[in-house]
């Protein structure tokens, strides 16, 4: 209990999510909070922009931190690497889903229906976003994995101007194909509102397969490995 | 009885597969300090990281209060610090400071980034040295950057920790401010690294920083071979 006490005053002091990001994400559920309450913004279109700046918060980066010298402090506590990487992704994600929450609050308060961030393809399309740039983040620099997708996002829509309407019509289709099952991992919005129970499992697994292999394989790898520093002889 | 807190046999510690100490063994008491002398690259860190577990031995044990590290950090309260860079430049020193004991050690409301290098290590030390009762405290180059009043509490802390009870690890250049506080020495100085008793090097066991210095300069230039410092005493010798 002390060490859960003590990784919490941690992690408030040096929170692993950036205060931009931070102050980007309240902003988003704030301003779109306002938006829905007036009729004048769907949930949809007020998660798109939050799963986009979860995506960068999640994008946090572990190992260098550490290497640095940065988790110490912890460590010297007998915390086990592993149990500090829980720790610091949960950290991480915990800004995104108290904005997410909120929305999905408002929505049902202006509503009074479902929240859209609440339906099955949303709450999938958060998971995926809190998970895979995470774990796929760890041994690289802060945003590496949110920039990486970023890129390949803009890179591909820019070289096919009709892509997303391909990514969504393959991700939306009756029957699994290779190109559905990217569509969830490289364009997670398009699962926002979506019964995911109606889609065939051969879409929505292989990315939640990804996204827990990529989750286990950080906690693996860096449980597993030192914490040298990265200026020692 | 004997209050074993830290016994290290036969520790091999490696660097980047590279192996940076050899064969290492000592114990340390409640109440006994060692200082870690060696040249920049000679291994002190990754030494002193093998120790606390932050870092696997090559091959050897290390056990703290009989338990191995880092489980054993659980029950011995210890303090580790390897300097002011090692803290997040981004956190506010106020709320690093109160991680310690929670109590606060600074109210200094600025990020850690924008203090000075000497504010920093203060406030890292502060916060590492701040829990009470603390069993082990490994500090790696703990006055580098201090002005001579944060050194001056920082010896005597170390001091009154060390008759309190802590076991003493210090890894140091500044070998005037080791000399005060140690009870032996370990001196990196070739692949296998030589342990020195105070007593061996002073006969009253307090040793001056010249002596001190000699000393080392005599294990350095005779790095794998016991050699005799005074009166014909080995300086290799297995501890206790």
């Amino acid at each position: 209990m002390a060490t859960a006490l003590f990784l919490v005053a941690f992690f408030r002091a040096a929170p692993p999510v950036t205060r931009p990001i931070a102050l980007c994400l309240w902003a988003v559920a704030g301003l779109g909070g306002v938006a829905m309450a007036a009729g004048l913004a769907s949930g949809a279109t007020v998660l798109t922009p939050l799963l986009v700046l979860h995506i960068f918060a999640a994008s946090s980066g572990f190992g260098l931190a550490a290497r640095r010298g940065h988790y110490d402090l912890v460590l010297t506590r007998g915390v086990s690497v592993t149990g500090l990487m829980i720790a610091h992704w949960l950290a991480s994600i915990a800004p995104g889903l108290a904005a997410w929450l909120a929305v999905a609050g408002v929505e049902r308060l202006a509503s009074q229906t479902q929240p859209t961030a609440m339906s099955s393809g949303s709450v999938i399309a958060f998971l995926l976003a809190s998970s895979l740039p995470w774990a796929l983040t760890t041994p690289f620099p802060r945003f590496a994995a949110a920039i990486g997708w970023l890129v390949l996002l803009v890179t591909s829509l820019a070289l096919v101007p009709s892509g997303q309407l391909h990514l969504l019509e393959a991700l939306h289709a009756p029957h699994p194909s290779a190109l559905g099952a990217l569509a969830v991992v490289a364009y997670p919005m398009g699962l926002l509102g979506v019964d995911a129970l109606q889609l065939p499992a051969g879409t929505i697994s292989p990315a939640m397969a990804c996204a827990l292999m990529a989750m286990l394989g950080a906690l693996a790898w860096h449980g597993r490995t030192e914490v040298p520093l990265e200026t020692a002889a | 009885m004997i209050d074993l807190v830290l016994s290290v046999r036969q520790l091999s510690a490696q660097r980047s597969r590279r192996l940076v100490a050899q064969s290492v063994s000592f114990d340390l008491r409640a109440g006994q300090a060692l200082g870690v002398v060696g040249a920049n690259g000679s291994g002190k860190t990754t030494l002193l990281r093998t120790l606390v577990g932050f870092v696997s031995p090559a091959s050897g044990e290390v056990r703290i209060d009989g338990r191995l590290p880092p489980a054993a950090l659980r029950a011995a309260p210890t303090a580790y610090f390897a300097g002011e860079a090692t803290m997040p430049g981004f956190v506010r020193a106020s709320a690093w400071g109160s991680l310690g004991a929670g109590e606060v050690v600074m109210s200094d409301r600025r990020r850690i980034r924008a203090l000075s290098r000497s504010t920093r290590q203060l406030l890292g030390l502060r916060t590492a040295l701040g829990r009470h009762p603390l069993r082990l405290i490994v500090l790696d180059e703990p006055w580098e950057g201090l002005d001579p009043d944060a050194t001056r509490w920082l010896s005597a802390t170390l001091e009154a920790k060390r008759d309190r009870g802590a076991a003493v690890v210090l890894s140091s250049h500044r070998l005037h401010d080791l000399a005060g506080v140690c009870d032996k020495y370990l001196f990196l100085t070739g692949a296998v690294p030589a342990l020195v008793r105070a007593h061996e090097i002073a006969r009253s066991g307090l040793v001056s920083a010249e002596q001190l210095i000699d000393a080392f300069d005599r294990a350095r230039d005779h790095a794998t071979a016991a050699i005799a410092l005074t009166d014909g005493r080995p300086v290799a010798t297995p501890d206790e």
